[in-house]
């Protein structure tokens, strides 16, 4: 299947992303969105920042989106800095990133009719595009995302991101539905230039991809 | 189209003085919750007017209409149908009608929440419901319970074991003075 991945970039397409997480998160999970407001155990939670659009055409198939600070591993996973520079010098890479500049990947969702092509795997991947996370300025921002184990394993491992885990991801109301005691939910780092394949990081936007590719390299 | 009541007999009402009607898509507010505290905050001011003290009319309205919105929203089984909201100002009284589509186990919280309005002794029932942390039904129990609203759901069982519900509260209009 042929698409085009970019970013979210006029109030149009900002809202069809907003609509297609909140339907599906709503559906699914029973959460509600504010820009001003959370309450993680009023299942209200707080809207990204960016987005980013996989089409079909005109269809939009899947979003993603990206908090560019106040991260929500930061706000309620209880990452601090100092957990940052602990993976950082573990890495060998200590002074070489702020370790408070983050940006965080989220609110993964692939619209229903093309969930089982394995686009998640492609958007996830996509969405590792410096031009998307450092949003065409030159700084490196560090990526952290928080999910459950099986979420990790089969999106990003797959799509040939290697995530190192912080730490468990406290519980919340919130993600009552989301989570289970066989699929815990953790705190996850991105350090690019070790754990973002170059085809991911260095993919220009906007650009058109096949979800046949991603077979084709094993991802 | 099988409908029924839950809660005491309809009261008969007074002929409406004013009266507003609002249709807005749930999913509107489950991508912005805030709009849900918009649309109270739009019908108390509507309906405070007529009111000697609008100010605290307004608050007392507010807090009622949004707690009705909320729960109509969260509860929806579809959120692309709109939701209903209908205020009524009778003189002696302020009906609020809100309307949306249900599922099933929303309808079995109804029915337990209304039985124990039944029940009657109302600060009992809430804390036996807090300390049972029963999930929903709260908000309801205190608008019965701090603001002498009368409760009643008129439930209408569509396609598909859906149910469109509309909670009815009427608010005596004494209530919505400054004591």
């Amino acid at each position: 299947m042929k698409l085009r991945v970019q970013v979210a970039s006029t109030p149009a397409e900002v809202l069809r992303c907003q609509y297609l997480i909140a339907e599906v998160y709503n559906k699914e999970y029973e959460v509600v969105f504010s820009t001003d407001r959370y309450d993680l155990e009023a299942k209200i939670e707080p809207w990204p920042h960016r987005y980013f659009m996989v089409l079909d055409g005109a269809e939009l198939a899947a979003t993603l989106g990206l908090y560019q600070r106040q991260t929500y591993v930061e706000r309620f996973g209880g990452v601090a800095r100092e957990d940052i520079e602990r993976e950082l010098e573990a890495a060998g890479v200590k002074g070489g990133y702020d370790s408070s500049n983050l940006r965080e990947v989220t609110k993964i969702v692939v619209s229903p009719a093309y969930r089982g092509r394995g686009l998640a795997r492609l958007m996830v991947g996509c969405a590792h595009s410096r031009s998307f996370l450092s949003d065409g300025g030159d700084e490196q921002p560090l990526v952290v995302f928080c999910a459950k184990r099986s979420i990790a394993e089969k999106v990003h491992q797959a799509a040939g991101l290697r995530p190192r885990r912080v730490k468990p991801f406290p519980y919340y109301k919130v993600h009552e539905l989301y989570r289970s005691a066989d699929d815990p939910m953790d705190s996850y780092l991105i350090i690019p230039h070790l754990d973002v394949p170059a085809r991911w990081y260095d993919l220009a936007l906007p650009s058109d991809c096949d979800t046949n590719l991603m077979r084709e390299e094993g991802a | 189209m099988t409908t029924r009541r839950l809660g005491p007999p309809p009261l008969p009402l007074p002929t409406a003085l004013t009266s507003l009607v609002l249709e807005v898509p749930a999913l509107d507010m489950v991508v912005q919750w805030r709009r849900c505290g918009v649309v109270a905050d739009y019908v108390a001011e509507y309906l405070a007017l007529s009111f000697e003290q609008p100010s605290y009319a307004q608050s007392v309205l507010s807090t009622v209409t949004n707690e009705l919105v909320e729960n109509a929203v969260r509860f929806s089984a579809d959120k692309a149908r709109p939701i209903r909201v209908e205020a009524l100002h009778r003189g002696e009284v302020v009906e609020l009608l809100v309307s949306n589509l249900a599922a099933e186990s929303h309808i079995l919280g109804l029915e337990a929440l209304f039985a124990d309005l039944a029940r009657g002794d109302l600060t009992s029932v809430f804390r036996e419901r807090v300390e049972a942390r029963t999930r929903g039904g709260l908000g309801l129990l205190i608008l019965a319970k701090d603001y002498g609203a009368v409760l009643g759901a008129m439930l209408a069982l569509e396609q598909e074991a859906r149910t469109q519900v509309t909670m009815q509260v009427v608010l005596p209009t004494k209530e919505l003075s400054n004591p």
